[in-house]
C-alpha cells in the first residue's frame, strides 16, 4: 500500500531553485496537506510524486519502490487539478469511465466500477448530465471520481477548491475527506489556506521557499508551531520582543523596562527572545484578577467578526496587542477608547530565538 | 443626497435576467461589500455603475442625478480588477501616472499624486520595478494605486483580493479598508467571501439569483438574518425543522422530530400548529459530555470534531436524527470531547433566529449554486 517517502529532494528550474533538500515520509492512509504562500515550491512537490516532473536530487518511494524513471501512467496515482478538466461534451459517467475505456478495460466491470464511485461522491442522480449542467462543487467531485476509477491508491490534490466561492469550499473539503478515508486511500492536497489545511489534515507540511518548515497535526502547527513564520503563517499572533530575566524556576521575557511576560517555556537570562500569543487566548479580565500577565489598557479598534469581536488594545508603552473574544460573552457592546483588562495564561506564550535576519524575513510570505 | 443610488433597475441578458428590480442606496465615504455566490448579480452591478452596461429599467444615480446614459470616462469613478492588469512592459511608476498623463495632466501635479499614491500603498521604493519582478500581493497595490492616482471619489473593486493567497488577502483587506477610509473615498466591493465581508465593511449587500435578500451592517446580517439564505451565507447556520405547539407572549414552544420540545423566539404571524424553521449559529451551541437536562438541551452522539485553530467544531447526531455544529473556542476545552462521545448540546432561547417553512424547502433555500 503506498506510503510515500522523499528523501533530500531537490528541483530547480533554470537558475531558481523551486524544492530543496525535502525530506517526508507519509503513512499509508493518511491525509496530508502541503501548505503555504505562492510560489513555496508546493506544487512542484505533486508533481514529482505524480510523475510530471523528476527531482534534480534525491528519492521518491512509492510503497516500496523508488519512483524514478516510472512514468506518470504507471504511477497508480490520481490527480485532480485546481481547474476543473472535464470533457464539456461528455456526460458524468463519459467522463468517468474515459480512461478505462481508453485502457479497453472490460465495460460492464467499468460501469459498475463508475456507478459505485459516483455513488460514494453523492453523484448518481447526475451522471447523466452534462458538465455545464452541474454546478462547480459537483464539477470537481466528478473529476475526483474520474481520477479515482482506475483503481489509483495515492490522491493527489492540487488547490482542488480554490476555484470554487467560499461557502462551496468549505463544504466540499469535508466530502472530499470523506472519499478519501472510505476509499482507504493516501491523499496529498496542497492549499494556500489556513482552516483548509486545519479542517482536513491529518498532517499539515508548512512550507516557504522551498523548504520544510515544519511538520504537525493541526493541533501541534496551531498550538505549538515549533517556528514563527507557522505561527504567523496559520492563524494570527501577536509577536513582542524582548529578553529572557528568569530567576530561580521563574521565567520571565522583559518587552520593555519594567514590562514583564511571564512564561511556562525556560528561558536562559539574557537571550534575546520573541515571543507569540494568540489573540483568542488573551481573556478579558471581568474583575477576577489573575496574578500574572494582567495589562490594562484602552481599545484603539473594534472589529465585529460574527462568532468573535476582535479588538487592539494599547497597554502600557504603547504596545499594541489584538485580542478575539466571543461576541456572546459582552453584555454592551464595547466602544473605542473604553478601558479594558486584559490577560493570558504563562502557558499560552509561545517563545522563540530572535530569529538570526530579523524578524521581517522571518514572517514574509513572499 | 444619496451618493450612489440604482432605482428600480432591471438587466437582463437575452434571456436571462441578470438583476431584477433592484434599488439601494449608497452614502458619501461608505465602505460597502456585494456579497453574494456566483451568478447572483454582483459584477453587473458593479457594470451597471461603472457604464459598462446600461440598464433595461430603472436609474442608476449618481448625487441624485440620473447617469444611466454617461459613459465611463465621464463618471469619474475608479476600477479595480481581481486579475491585476498592469501594463507590463511600463514600470511602477508609468502605471500608476498612466491614468493623469492620459488626460494630459500638468506634471507636477501628476508627480505629485503618484509619489502620494505609491507611499500610501508601501511601494515607492519599487517605482522603477516591472510588474513580472513584483509578488502577486504588491502588483495588486500597485494596481490599486493606479486606479486612485486620477483622485476618482468612488471606487468599484471586483473581487479585488480573489486571485491573492489566503494569508495575503487578510492583510491586505485591513489595509485596503484604511486606505480608502483615509482618502474619504467611497467604495463598492464585490466579493463571495463572507469572512471578508464582515470585516471590513461597513454595510453588506447579499445578493441571491439578482435579488437584494438584505442589506445592513455585518452585526445586523449575523444576528437578524431576514431569510434563511442569509441566515446560512454570513456566518453560518444549523437548521432544525418543528411544528409550533405552543405560543406564549414573544416565545413559541416547538416540536420536534421525535417529540423534544424547544423554545425560542416567536416569528410575526406565527400559527398553532405551523411548520416552522429554526436557525441557530454553531458559536451559539454548547457542548457537554454525557446527559444533561433542562430547557433546550438535546442529547446527541459526536459523529465529526474538526479542529479548525481558534475553534473546535462538533458535528452532533441528534436523537431526532438532526446534525448539529457547535463550535468551541479551543481556549475552553477542559475536557476533550472524541468522536462518538455521548453529548448534549444546548443553547439560549434568543439566540435562536425563527422563520415560516419555505414552500421549496429549507434545502432549496440554501442552494448557492
Amino acid at each position: 500500500m503506498p506510503e510515500v517517502s522523499l528523501v533530500g529532494v531537490s528541483k530547480s528550474f533554470d537558475s531558481i531553485i523551486a524544492v530543496e533538500d525535502f525530506t517526508l515520509k507519509i503513512e499509508d492512509g493518511e491525509y496530508v496537506t502541503f501548505l503555504g504562500p505562492s510560489g513555496c515550491g508546493k506544487t512542484t512537490v505533486l508533481k514529482m510524486v505524480a510523475g510530471l516532473h523528476e527531482p534534480d536530487r534525491g528519492e521518491i518511494w512509492i510503497g516500496k519502490n523508488p519512483a524514478r524513471g516510472i512514468p506518470p501512467e504507471d504511477r497508480n496515482v490520481g490527480y485532480v487539478f485546481q481547474n476543473i478538466l472535464l470533457f464539456p461534451h461528455m456526460d458524468v459517467l463519459g467522463n468517468v469511465t474515459y480512461g478505462p475505456r481508453v485502457k479497453d478495460w472490460p465495460p460492464q466491470k467499468t460501469t459498475e466500477l463508475a456507478h459505485e464511485i459516483l455513488a460514494l461522491a453523492g453523484l448518481s442522480a447526475r451522471s447523466k448530465s452534462l458538465p455545464k449542467e452541474l454546478s462547480g462543487g459537483m464539477q470537481q467531485k466528478a473529476a475526483v471520481s474520474r481520477a479515482l476509477i482506475s483503481g489509483a491508491s495515492l490522491l493527489l490534490l492540487d488547490e482542488p477548491l480554490a476555484a470554487l466561492d467560499a461557502k462551496v469550499r468549505a463544504e466540499l473539503r469535508n466530502e472530499l475527506k470523506r472519499i478519501v478515508k472510505e476509499l482507504g486511500l493516501t491523499a496529498i492536497h496542497v492549499t494556500h489556506d489556513q482552516e483548509e489545511a486545519l479542517a482536513i489534515s491529518d498532517k499539515i507540511v508548512v512550507m516557504k521557499k522551498g523548504r520544510i518548515v515544519e511538520v504537525g497535526t493541526p493541533e501541534e502547527v496551531y498550538l505549538n508551531p515549533k517556528n514563527i513564520f507557522t505561527a504567523n503563517f496559520i492563524g494570527e499572533a501577536n509577536f513582542l520582543e524582548g529578553k529572557a530575566v528568569s530567576g530561580g524556576d521563574k521565567w520571565e521575557i522583559e518587552i520593555a523596562r519594567g514590562l514583564k511576560i511571564a512564561t511556562c517555556n525556560e528561558v536562559p537570562a539574557g537571550d534575546r527572545l520573541v515571543i507569540a500569543v494568540r489573540p483568542e487566548h488573551i481573556v478579558i479580565d471581568k474583575g477576577q484578577r489573575k496574578e500574572r500577565n494582567v495589562f490594562d489598557g484602552k481599545i484603539e479598534d473594534v472589529r465585529f467578526l460574527g462568532g468573535l469581536v476582535r479588538f487592539e488594545i494599547k497597554i502600557e508603552n504603547n504596545l499594541l496587542l489584538a485580542v478575539k473574544a466571543p461576541f456572546a460573552s459582552f453584555e454592551k457592546f464595547p466602544q473605542i477608547d473604553d478601558q479594558m483588562t486584559i490577560s493570558f495564561d504563562p502557558s499560552r506564550v509561545l517563545v522563540y530565538k530572535y530569529p538570526e535576519r530579523g524578524m521581517a524575513s522571518e514572517l514574509a510570505l513572499e | 443626497m444619496h451618493e450612489i443610488s440604482l432605482h428600480n433597475v432591471k438587466k437582463r441578458y437575452g434571456t436571462i435576467t441578470a438583476l431584477d428590480d433592484v434599488s439601494f442606496d449608497i452614502e458619501k465615504g461608505e465602505y460597502v461589500t456585494i456579497l453574494g455566490p456566483t451568478g447572483s448579480g454582483k459584477t453587473t452591478i458593479l457594470k451597471l455603475l461603472a457604464g459598462l452596461i446600461e440598464p433595461n429599467e430603472g436609474e442608476v444615480r449618481f448625487k441624485g442625478r440620473r447617469v444611466n446614459e454617461l459613459c465611463p470616462e465621464e463618471r469619474d469613478v475608479g476600477l479595480v480588477f481581481q486579475n491585476f492588469m498592469l501594463f507590463p512592459h511600463l514600470n511602477v511608476w508609468e502605471n500608476v501616472t498612466f491614468g493623469p498623463h492620459m488626460r494630459g495632466w500638468a506634471r507636477e501635479k501628476t508627480d505629485k499624486l503618484g509619489r502620494q499614491m505609491l507611499d500610501l500603498v508601501h511601494l515607492f521604493n519599487r517605482a522603477l520595478s516591472y510588474p513580472n519582478e513584483l509578488s502577486g500581493g504588491m502588483q495588486q497595490r500597485i494596481a490599486l494605486a493606479r486606479t486612485l492616482t486620477p483622485g476618482s471619489k468612488i471606487m468599484l473593486m471586483d473581487e479585488p483580493l480573489g486571485a491573492l493567497d489566503a494569508r495575503l488577502r487578510v492583510e491586505l483587506r485591513y489595509e485596503l479598508v484604511r486606505l480608502m477610509k483615509g482618502l474619504g473615498i467611497t467604495t463598492i466591493h464585490v466579493t463571495h467571501d463572507q469572512e471578508e465581508a464582515m470585516t471590513i465593511s461597513d454595510k453588506i449587500m447579499v445578493l441571491r439569483r439578482g435579488k437584494i435578500e438584505q442589506i445592513g451592517a455585518p452585526m445586523e446580517l449575523f444576528l437578524r438574518p431576514r431569510s434563511i439564505f442569509v441566515a446560512n451565507f454570513v456566518g453560518e447556520s444549523n437548521f432544525i425543522e418543528g411544528i409550533i405547539s405552543e405560543i406564549k407572549d414573544s416565545f413559541l414552544k416547538v416540536e420536534l422530530k421525535d417529540g423534544l420540545t424547544v423554545v425560542v423566539p416567536s416569528v410575526d404571524g406565527a400559527a398553532l400548529g405551523e411548520r416552522i424553521v429554526i436557525a441557530l449559529k454553531p458559536e451559539n451551541v454548547s457542548i457537554q459530555k454525557g446527559v444533561t437536562k433542562g430547557i433546550n438541551h438535546i442529547q446527541g452522539v459526536i459523529e465529526r470534531r474538526s479542529f479548525l485553530g481558534t475553534f473546535v467544531k462538533y458535528s452532533v447526531r441528534l436523537e431526532t436524527g438532526d446534525l448539529i455544529n457547535s463550535k468551541v473556542l479551543t481556549l475552553q476545552k477542559d475536557k476533550t470531547l472524541e468522536m462518538g462521545d455521548k453529548s448534549t448540546v444546548s443553547f439560549r432561547s434568543n439566540e435562536a433566529v425563527v422563520y415560516h417553512h419555505p414552500k421549496d424547502g429549507v434545502r432549496r433555500e440554501l442552494e448557492v449554486e
